[in-house]
């Protein structure tokens, strides 16, 4: 097992979804296995300690210290499919006191992984030049990359009732996109559609990087079968080093015969190499002015509901998402879109089986649950439906947690993408820490 | 069991994820609109501003690659040469001491030559006698002259200070003086004392000044109006060498070093021979005294030699292995030799030590055959080894040398069948010296008779037939062109060559405006322009000097009665109902479906789908130019088909493709040779008055397999025509066997002579020699004492010095040398060798320099003087045309309007190198135009700063950037990308005016007139379809 950890946590890959195109790729929300069973939940547990990786507010309640982390399987059942798999978090949670919790983890943020080719091109028309006829540009893109987050938790329980988290996230990263754009003559009598005659191509690497951060507040209501749970982030402020390379190629002589375009695999085939044009993009606001405007950066916050009995358990959830809405930053995204907000409405139920024997499991979990996912683009909208299922196997407070959701989504000017996500989570518990609790 | 469960558990899990991590990365496709991402920009310049043409009288007018003397359209120009004399001065040529002995001095300078390099042929080549140019009327001027004016960097152009003070001091060089070649002329200059260079030359005195050249040239209208000079900055085909020089032809001495003999044979009594053997003879021994043959210092043993002595060893170089030894003979026995030395008296006093040795020792024995074969050698007959017993010779064994010349024993080259012999040669064995060089028939290079179609000899065109060798008539099958092998490039005849509107090119012109051309007519004119009998453009349509406005032929441009396909326009007939295909995909030449993502489109609602062809009418002349926007058409002619889908297009064909295929018979009354002209009718004498004959055979004697009746035409019946194999009745020569009457050398299998038999190692007496001797002459040397000991008695012949004096009285050394023989032998030859003085000498030659530079310092500075025509002309008035003249000092210059705004808005773009460009468009039609030949360098300078640019053929550019060539191309796509970069990165000021002009690289009388900014009569600028335009193409 710990071999097929290993694979799991150094293994990733491709999954390609509309979705990545926008902003700086596809937004991740550390959802763990159990949440993705119970339609993609963030706030509620089933567990015994009714502790959530992705609930903040939860984490004082178990005095183990807890390493987690969750492998996501992906699989896309348009015309092009993909799957992927890939580390969706990893996190480290240990008890300072009996009422205190600190955590450290990291996870992506927003990924893009993707290759693209344009299909049918721009053209420049023959008006515009004296001697140059009509003029097809098509571009092929490769995208990597995008900004990811190391956080800091801390939990605390105020009373009975009422739990509070509190969450930094540490956004970093590097993205890179290369686009190679063909220039072509057209013959507009070729006797099959038209035909191009590659004459010329050109090679623009934009490469950014990202330094920023983030806070996350949640509180947690415990009322006897029921909880009701509240969550706000604010972006703070997001600084971009903007770089753009035209033209690179293998050798510093581009008329070296086989001479080709730069291949381009991480950032540091770049280090060496001086851009045509850089800028340091600055947010609008600065750490000084953050809290200023920390509710004017609010660009998350959810609500949620459970009802619970000791065997079964149904939860609601309404949650609004956001990136970073700042035009400062328009230039960074990848295309001329942003990432869409979403407005998500999530549904789940569960019922355990507990075994008070001594045998492989003290609790088995099974989940089912749903959400539909509203996104909200500038000018047009899409949706993003799923059910989901799951189960957990709770042993000594190791968990084992299998989450996995059929959707469909949903994007104005894109064919439908159906796709099957699931993540594989596993927690281990232990006492290292309990000591210091117990005095 | 638990252990297997686990086991499989893993297994399995293994197996789910790698199927989950099965990652696809095809690319995945997406509509551009959605991407919306196109980062590939164009924009265009073609508002003006600043616009102005002018004349810059500051430039120098010594950058010039060129010098010109003459009339050029009007204005007369002399050039003027200056040789910086101060380096002549300060050279070797000036270092002269007819006194000085110490070698590598100039005793004397017979001859300095001014050579210069034309580009304007100065002879007929094909007869010299015929000059191009008017000699009578070209003036050379020189003479030294302190014209502190002159200098060849800054003299500004049109300035006639510098021709004023030349032309009062320089003195007319006589024309006697003054050679020319086809493209040189060389002046002799003149000396004042006729055999030194004068004071004059080489006094540093500043007062004489320097020594300077004009050319003038005043030529009567038949003959070329202006001669073109290289000038001292020209690179002619990458080298320097062809710039105005000068060739010093002197005397000077030279330092070597001579070997020196220290001694020599005393003629008299050189070597004399005693021995203990009573049959010697004293005149049995022979030595070379004669110090100029190789054979010097050679003695020799031998006698009974007939009609031999000593006189005739010293005549020429004579080998032992040359004699006649037969009779020679000596017994075995002590021979003393006594060798009398002289010292030469020259370096008497740098003589001591003399370091001699024996070498070069042949010995012929006594054996008469060594080899044996003398039952063959000199018996008469030509033999070989029968080796198969087969009693005749076969390939592979072994046989006497002969030489497979025929019975003629003269090879091609010499044959000769007027000749007595039938060679030019008394006797090529024996006396090759003999040949005569001359008057040889053979000649494998003549072009007549040879059976190949060469140039300049005629191909009937009913020979044309193809590599069938039949003609259409003859061909089996049906239609015109059965076998489908006929030569065809244009079947509808309807491709566009400029021929001018009278169809037809200049040798097919006929000079009658009522039946203009003439296929069938044969022009020979086009290469002999001064030909009285010549006309090259009969029909007077060659676009041209003084016809750019009516000119059609050339001119570049589509006219009335010229071909249709390929013509840059859309044509219809006459009555307009068949026309060229179009699609009407609207002026933008982009379907409506993809026009959503197109930039740069106009609109085209108008012109797309309405079912006719549609042009954007730029300067509103009312016809379709060539570069304005139209829909897209394809240029087949009004046959509606590409001349390589025409039916008969067949460019391979090789049937009248007017060229001699393999296959094709080639009449020999037209095999005249590349004169054109049968013996018959060529001028002189003989049968071969031009001497083109093609002959590799003259005596035809050579084997060429022809069968047993020696004619290669008629077909033999008996199998021995082209059977590989030599057969009787076919030709001697070559045929790899000895034939009856060739000579061979009768010496046996071996090929080797007794005498050579004798020397081979196998059968060569055996011989022992002393070492190196060293012998100091002012002491004596008996060297019977200690040496003797270390002779090895056992060789046959045995060499030993017995002693050595010198004899202060008669100054001379002689040498005992005692040779043992322990064996009978014939001859013996050896020489006794010394190592040489060596001497320093000076000796003098007479050498010959041509140079154009000194210590890497030119020698010459040049310009050319002539008058500004142009004070006054309307062309600096008007913007309408925009000239170029770097004769004249003309150029132009303008801004664009809004560059300097885009590169202030722009500064983070990439520019695209192989589309932007810069557009100008020549205006052939202006009267001021005059570049019809060869190129020019354009150039703009902007803040001063100066680039080159480089003319495209295409864009993007395929790979050929160059200088601009005169043709009738209107227009000239300059590659700009660089130029906008260089502004772009601050290098070059976009707020300057962009000035361009030409250099003095090529023919500098070129004048290039482009079209401008019009303005019109209210003085309001326009923009029209020639305008200057600039685009720029980059990434965002």
């Amino acid at each position: 097992m710990k071999k097929i950890i290993y694979i799991f946590f150094f293994l990733s890959g491709l999954y390609s979804s509309m979705l990545e195109l926008h902003g700086t790729g596809i937004r991740y929300n550390n959802i763990n296995a159990m949440g993705l069973g119970l339609g993609e939940s963030t706030f509620f547990s089933d567990n015994l300690k009714s502790v959530s990786l992705s609930s903040i507010a939860t984490y004082w309640k178990s005095n183990l210290t807890r390493i987690s982390f969750s492998n996501q399987f992906s699989h896309n059942f348009s015309e092009y499919p993909d799957n992927d798999i890939r580390i969706s978090s990893f996190s480290f949670t240990f008890p300072t006191s009996s009422y205190n919790a600190v955590s450290f983890g990291l996870s992506p943020y927003t990924r893009a992984d993707i290759d693209l080719q344009e299909t049918d091109g721009y053209f420049i028309g023959s008006g515009i030049s004296d001697f140059a006829d009509v003029i097809n540009l098509r571009s092929d893109y490769k995208i990597r990359g995008g900004i990811s987050s190391a956080y800091f938790v801390f939990s605390t329980k105020i009373n009975n009732s009422f739990s509070l988290g509190f969450k930094i996230d540490r956004l970093f990263g590097n993205q890179f996109h290369t686009k190679k754009t063909f220039i072509s003559s057209f013959d507009s009598f070729a006797e099959s559609e038209f035909q191009y005659s590659q004459q010329d191509s050109t090679y623009k690497i934009v490469f950014n990087e990202f330094s920023g951060y983030k806070v996350q507040m949640d509180w947690l209501i415990d009322l006897s079968k029921h909880q009701i749970a509240f969550s706000a982030a604010s972006m703070g402020p997001m600084d971009v080093n903007h770089r753009v390379f035209i033209n690179e190629y293998t050798s510093s002589n581009p008329y070296q015969p086989g001479n080709t375009f730069l291949h381009v695999d991480s950032g540091d085939d770049l280090l060496q190499r001086d851009p045509d044009y850089s800028t340091y993009i600055q947010d609008d606001i600065n750490t000084n002015s953050f809290l200023d405007n920390i509710f004017n950066r609010l660009d998350d916050y959810s609500i949620g509901y459970h009802y619970y009995t000791g065997k079964f358990g149904m939860l609601l959830e309404y949650k609004k998402n956001d990136l970073f809405n700042n035009p400062s930053l328009s230039s960074i995204n990848l295309f001329n879109y942003n990432k869409p907000s979403t407005i998500s409405y999530n549904m789940g139920l569960y019922k355990k089986y507990l075994n008070k024997k001594n045998a492989f499991w003290d609790v088995i979990c099974l989940r089912i649950g749903g959400y539909y996912k509203e996104l909200l683009f500038v000018n047009s909208k899409g949706a993003d439906t799923a059910i989901t299922m799951g189960f957990g196997i709770d042993k000594d407070s190791n968990l084992i947690d299998f989450g996995v959701k059929f959707g469909k989504l949903n994007i104005g000017e894109f064919q439908d993408e159906n796709y099957i996500d699931a993540i594989l989570s596993i927690e281990v518990g232990n006492r290292w820490f309990e000591n210091s609790r117990s005095k | 069991m638990y252990y297997l469960k686990n086991k499989i558990v893993k297994v399995s899990s293994l197996i789910s994820v790698l199927f989950l991590m099965s990652c696809e990365s095809d690319p995945l496709p997406v509509s551009s609109s959605f991407l919306n991402d196109n980062s590939f920009m164009v924009e265009t310049f073609t508002a003006l501003e600043d616009v102005r043409v002018f004349q810059d009288e500051d430039i120098s007018i010594g950058d010039s690659y060129r010098l010109y003397s003459g009339n050029i359209n009007g204005i007369n120009s002399t050039t003027y040469l200056k040789i910086n004399t101060s380096l002549v001065r300060s050279s070797k040529y000036c270092q002269f001491d007819s006194n000085l002995d110490d070698g590598n001095s100039i005793l004397s300078v017979d001859t300095v030559r001014l050579v210069l390099r034309t580009f304007t042929e100065l002879e007929d080549s094909n007869d010299s006698l015929i000059s191009l140019i008017d000699k009578n009327n070209l003036v050379i001027k020189g003479g030294f002259v302190n014209l502190y004016s002159w200098d060849e960097d800054s003299t500004k152009i049109f300035d006639n200070e510098i021709s004023n003070t030349l032309n009062q001091n320089l003195t007319v060089i006589n024309s006697e003086l003054i050679e020319y070649d086809n493209y040189t002329i060389h002046v002799i200059l003149p000396l004042a004392d006729g055999s030194l260079l004068t004071d004059e030359w080489c006094e540093h005195d500043c007062f004489l000044g320097d020594y300077y050249i004009s050319i003038d040239y005043n030529p009567i209208a038949e003959k070329e109006q202006y001669i073109e000079f290289l000038s001292s900055q020209n690179y002619y085909q990458s080298t320097t060498v062809f710039r105005p020089s000068l060739r010093f032809i002197y005397n000077e001495l030279e330092d070597s070093i001579a070997y020196v003999n220290k001694w020599s044979f005393n003629e008299i009594d050189g070597a004399t021979l005693n021995s203990s053997n009573m049959d010697f003879n004293t005149l049995d021994v022979y030595y070379v005294h004669n110090q100029s043959l190789e054979t010097n210092s050679k003695i020799l043993f031998a006698n009974n030699i007939v009609e031999f002595d000593n006189d005739i060893y010293n005549n020429s170089n004579i080998y032992i292995n040359d004699l006649n030894l037969q009779e020679s003979n000596f017994s075995e026995g002590s021979y003393q030799l006594n060798l009398n030395y002289k010292l030469n008296q020259d370096i008497i006093d740098s003589i001591s030590v003399i370091d001699f040795f024996i070498d070069s020792i042949k010995i012929i024995s006594n054996d008469i055959d060594p080899s044996g074969d003398n039952s063959l050698e000199g018996n008469g007959n030509w033999d070989y080894i029968d080796i198969n017993e087969n009693q005749e010779y076969d390939e592979g064994e072994e046989h006497e040398y002969y030489y497979d010349l025929g019975v003629d024993n003269c090879p091609d080259n010499y044959e000769d069948p007027n000749n007595a012999n039938l060679c030019l040669c008394n006797d090529y064995i024996n006396d090759p010296d003999s040949c005569l060089d001359e008057n040889m028939i053979y000649n494998p290079s003549g072009t007549e008779g040879n059976g190949e179609h060469d140039a300049g000899e005629v191909f009937p065109p009913q020979y044309d037939c193809g590599v069938d060798g039949l003609c259409d008539e003859n061909e089996e099958g049906e239609g015109e062109d059965p076998a489908g092998d006929n030569y065809n490039i244009d079947p509808s005849n309807d491709n566009w060559r400029d021929y001018g509107s009278d169809g037809c090119p200049d040798e097919y012109e006929t000079g009658d405006q009522n039946n203009p051309c003439n296929f069938n007519q044969v022009n020979n004119c086009l290469d002999n322009l001064y030909s009285n009998d010549c006309v090259a453009d009969p029909n007077e349509d060659n676009w041209g000097y003084g016809n750019v406005e009516n000119g059609t032929e050339g001119n570049g441009k589509w006219d009335i009665g010229e071909g249709f396909e390929g013509n840059g326009l859309w044509d219809c007939n006459d009555d307009g109902t068949i026309c060229e295909p179009f699609i009407d995909l609207g002026i933008d030449g982009i379907p409506e479906s993809q026009e959503q993502n197109c930039f740069y489109c106009n609109d085209d609602s108008t012109t797309e789908g309405n079912g006719l062809w549609d042009y954007l009418d730029q300067n509103d002349n009312g016809q379709y130019d060539i570069g304005e926007n139209c829909e897209p058409f394809q240029d087949t002619g009004i046959d509606q088909i590409y001349t390589i889908y025409e039916e008969g297009y067949n460019p391979s064909g090789t049937e009248g493709n007017n060229f001699r295929d393999f296959g094709e018979e080639f009449p020999a009354e037209h095999d005249c040779g590349e004169d054109g002209l049968c013996d018959e009718n060529e001028e002189g004498e003989g049968s071969d008055p031009a001497g083109d004959n093609y002959n590799i055979d003259p005596n035809n004697d050579n084997w060429s397999d022809c069968g047993s009746d020696g004619d290669c035409s008629i077909v033999d019946d008996n199998g021995t025509q082209n059977n590989g194999l030599w057969d009787n009745g076919e030709g001697v020569e070559g045929n790899s066997e000895y034939d009856n009457g060739e000579f061979f050398n009768d010496l046996g299998t071996d090929n080797l002579s007794d005498i050579i038999e004798n020397l081979t190692s196998d059968t060569s007496l055996n011989y022992y020699i002393p070492q190196s001797i060293s012998y100091d002459i002012f002491s004596s040397l008996d060297l019977d004492v200690g040496p003797e000991n270390e002779v090895d008695s056992s060789k046959n012949i045995i060499f030993d010095i017995k002693s050595i004096n010198y004899n202060e009285g008669n100054g001379l050394i002689t040498l005992a040398i005692d040779i043992t023989a322990n064996t009978d032998f014939k001859a013996l030859e050896f020489r006794l060798n010394h190592s040489p003085y060596l001497s320093n000498t000076s000796s003098q030659i007479h050498s010959k320099d041509l140079i154009h530079r000194i210590n890497q310092d030119e020698l010459f500075e040049d310009i050319s003087i002539y008058d500004n025509s142009y004070l006054e002309s309307d062309i600096f008035s008007n913007t309408d045309n925009l000239v170029l003249d770097y004769f004249n000092g003309i150029k132009f210059s303008f801004k664009f309007s809004e560059l300097e705004n885009w590169i202030n808005d722009n500064s983070n773009v990439s520019i695209n190198y192989n589309y932007t460009t810069l557009v100008l468009y020549v205006n052939h039609e202006d009267s001021n135009y005059n570049f019809f030949n060869g190129d020019a360098n354009l150039w703009l300078s902007i803040g001063g700063n100066n680039r080159l640019l480089g003319v495209a053929d295409a864009i993007p550019f395929s790979s050929l950037v160059g200088p601009l060539q005169a043709s009738g191309e209107k227009q000239v796509l300059i590659p700009f990308g660089t130029i906008i970069n260089e502004i772009l990165e601050g290098d070059l000021d976009p707020n300057e005016d962009i000035v361009f002009m030409l250099d003095g690289g090529a023919d500098n009388t070129s004048r290039i007139v482009f079209h401008g900014y019009s303005t019109s009569d209210n003085n309001e600028s326009t923009i029209n379809a020639y305008t200057p335009k600039l685009e720029v193409y980059y990434i965002e």
